[in-house]
């Protein structure tokens, strides 16, 4: 098989820094699709920089090693011109969007690329066919879905015609449609013979249409045979048998409607009992976080009441959004909590006089968990908390939600993420109702 | 509200007009609110400010849901109870008021002077304005104002989650300053890597053919400006 791409000895460390890839060995054949799985800060994106020459160019890491794209030395090709051989979906799609108009983005991109009018049009066309994303051009970015957003992303890429594309996290906060339409892309891809790299914690769901998979630990690549860390099967419904013990209520929600230009909360009701554990699940923009915000009292209902005893502690989707603190330790103070630091010294893997914007996703999310379970507050709502983690790591957040006393709501916009949030009751949110659908059982 | 707040700033494709029947039409509502400005609260003053209004309505009818219009009407309300309320307040407290109908006057003329800019940002693209930038030698800062607009919604829902979590967090609003300023760098170092990747492209505008709409815009837009000089010339 022809390589278009091949790696060979491939070490990377930013300034100040460790060494986060140790001598990585990859190749990469003409039609193949390659999976790379791998822990958070294992190094995805790093690869991905390295690879397109970013590493160097824009974050000034120190590169060694032999990088070959289409049978010649990275270093001999100018800048353009890796431009035009690597195409890269970013893990935020929409920062490769200059323009907010889909056509308006992808026709000047084109013609950066062709040079011509007719050409660019002509790229333009080809490729919206390919991906049947032509009913998508005269959208608003804003008005995209997840998918639909990655789509396009997918063919800005290809419009250069490159040897190969990067994805990187190209299922980061999907719902199930949007996985879906991802997958199905990368079929479409495979089929005409366009190499593919995808780094993805999330990859289930693309172990089948991938030729190889591959782990990234420690600094290298290696070959796996079975990627599935835990589980593998299907979430199931268990009814009543270890159903949720009554309590005080922490949460009363009756009849609630929200508005905001149409209705987007129908006749809301739900009781929350002290150290009960929900998960509200439902599609992007069904108004999971629009009900957050109603139980927080940031949105105040059209019709129906809300209410609260005891505090709430809400973690957003973006676990830095909640730090307001110069350290861990006046983050505690905060909660509540001014003791946290000496009682649990030997317990905490923090240093608390770090500053909170200097953890990584995965420590973020953790000592904000940790944090709101030892905190007074007798809520805890969490917006999908399970986007940027590992198979891994979901499982033992969904365990250490579950065994908390507190009551915890957490939301999730697709079946996968259920699977890690066995015991809890399922609440699905369907065309702005709520389903109560029983308690989510063990994985099967 | 702030979802709203963004919607009402962002370009959309409502309007089948060519970029001159659009700027024209900017234009003369921008004219239009000069010279009311500078013209005495008369009846037809006030007929003058009625008309600029509708049009400011209207194109906000087209490019938006219903419910836009019925709350850009409720904002236009709010400026003039605000307004009336400061005439009372005055009455109190300086026994010289300003006039009621000065008041009122200058009270609409601030909120169309608002909805003019907001019309502005909903007719004419981000790429459009670049195209416009470079033309009066300003290529680079017009870039940058595309790439402004262009992501200006995802900064406004990151605002919104860190107003939730520090109206929880029942700490000092100011301080929802810091993983917002963290966020934006974060957000502007994607935008780079973004831009190393795919360059920043110059725009290139689609052509519109002028059909019998943009007469009737030209024809409108030309009629504001004729009787806005006639106003003046009284």
């Amino acid at each position: 098989m022809q390589k278009v791409l091949r790696v060979r000895g491939l070490r990377v460390r930013y300034a100040g820094g460790d060494w986060v890839l140790k001598g990585l060995d990859f190749e990469l054949g003409k039609g193949e699709v390659v999976l790379i799985v791998g822990e958070s800060g294992s190094g995805k994106t790093t690869f991905v920089r390295a690879i397109t020459g970013l590493a160097g160019r824009v974050y000034n890491a120190v590169v060694e090693g032999y990088i070959e794209i289409s049978g010649k030395p990275l270093a001999e090709w100018g800048w353009e011109e890796v431009r035009d051989k690597i195409g890269v979906v970013l893990q935020n799609p929409r920062a490769t969007l200059v323009y907010p108009i889909v056509y308006d983005d992808l026709i000047s991109h084109a013609y950066s690329i062709y040079g011509s009018a007719d050409s660019a049009e002509r790229a333009l066309s080809n490729i919206t066919k390919l991906l049947r994303i032509s009913h998508l051009l005269n959208k608003h970015v804003d008005q995209l879905s997840g998918g639909e957003l990655r789509r396009v992303s997918i063919a800005k890429a290809l419009l250069s015609n490159p040897e190969v594309i990067v994805l990187d996290e190209p299922l980061m906060w999907l719902d199930d449609k949007g996985m879906e339409e991802v997958r199905k892309t990368i079929e479409i891809l495979k089929l005409h013979e366009i190499s593919v790299v995808v780094l993805e914690h999330r990859y289930r769901s693309l172990v089948e249409v991938a030729d190889r998979v591959l782990r990234l630990e420690g600094g290298v690549l290696a070959p796996i045979e079975s990627p599935l860390e835990v589980g593998g099967g299907f979430t199931t419904l268990k009814q009543a048998a270890t159903a949720q013990e009554e309590r005080d209520p922490v949460l009363e929600v009756r009849n609630v409607e929200v508005k905001l230009g149409e209705l987007v909360l129908k006749d809301i009701s739900l009781r929350i009992s002290r150290g009960e554990k929900v998960v509200i699940y439902g599609g992007n923009g069904s108004g999971k976080t629009t009900l957050l915000r109603v139980i927080t009292g940031v949105i105040k209902p059209a019709k129906g009441v809300v209410k609260r005893r005891g505090g709430i502690l809400y973690i957003p989707q973006i676990p830095y959004l909640y730090f307001t603190e110069t350290s861990l330790v006046d983050e505690l103070k905060l909660a509540g909590l001014p003791d946290a630091g000496k009682a649990s010294t030997g317990k905490t893997r923090f240093d608390l006089d770090r500053s909170p914007f200097s953890l990584s996703w995965g420590e973020a999310l953790e000592f904000i968990v940790e944090m709101a379970l030892e905190s007074r507050s007798e809520l805890v709502l969490m917006d999908e908390p399970f986007s940027g983690l590992s198979y891994t790591s979901r499982k033992t957040l969904g365990g250490r939600l579950l065994a908390s006393p507190k009551a915890v709501v957490v939301t999730a916009s697709n079946r996968e993420n259920l699977e890690f949030l066995a015991g809890f009751k399922l609440l699905e949110l369907k065309e702005g109702r709520l389903v109560e659908k029983g308690l989510l059982g063990d994985l099967r | 509200m702030i979802r709203s707040f963004s919607e009402i700033l962002t370009y959309k494709r409502g309007l089948k007009l060519t970029l001159a029947s659009r700027l024209l039409l900017v234009a003369s509502v921008f004219l239009g609110i000069l010279i009311a400005a500078f013209s005495a609260p008369t009846p037809a003053s006030w007929v003058y400010l009625s008309a600029i209004a509708f049009v400011e309505l209207g194109v906000i009818k087209v490019l938006n849901k219903p419910v836009t219009i019925l709350r850009a009407l409720v904002f236009i309300c709010f400026f003039v109870f605000l307004s009336l309320s400061m005439r009372l307040i005055g009455i109190f407290l300086f026994n010289n008021p300003l006039n009621p109908t000065t008041t009122v006057y200058a009270a609409l003329l601030l909120v169309e002077a608002f909805l003019a800019i907001t019309i502005f940002l909903q007719l004419i693209s981000p790429s459009e304005l670049v195209w416009l930038a470079s033309k009066v030698g300003f290529k680079e800062a017009g870039r940058v104002l595309a790439l402004v607009l262009t992501h200006l919604s995802s900064i406004l829902l990151a605002y919104s989650e860190v107003y939730v979590v520090v109206k929880l967090k029942k700490t000092r609003s100011i301080l929802a300053l810091k993983p917002l300023l963290v966020y934006t760098i974060e957000y502007g170092g994607q935008i780079n890597e973004a831009i190393h990747l795919y360059g920043l492209p110059d725009p290139v505008l689609g052509k519109t053919k002028p059909g019998g709409r943009d007469l009737l815009v030209t024809l409108m837009s030309l009629a504001l400006i004729l009787t806005g000089i006639l106003l003046l010339s009284r």
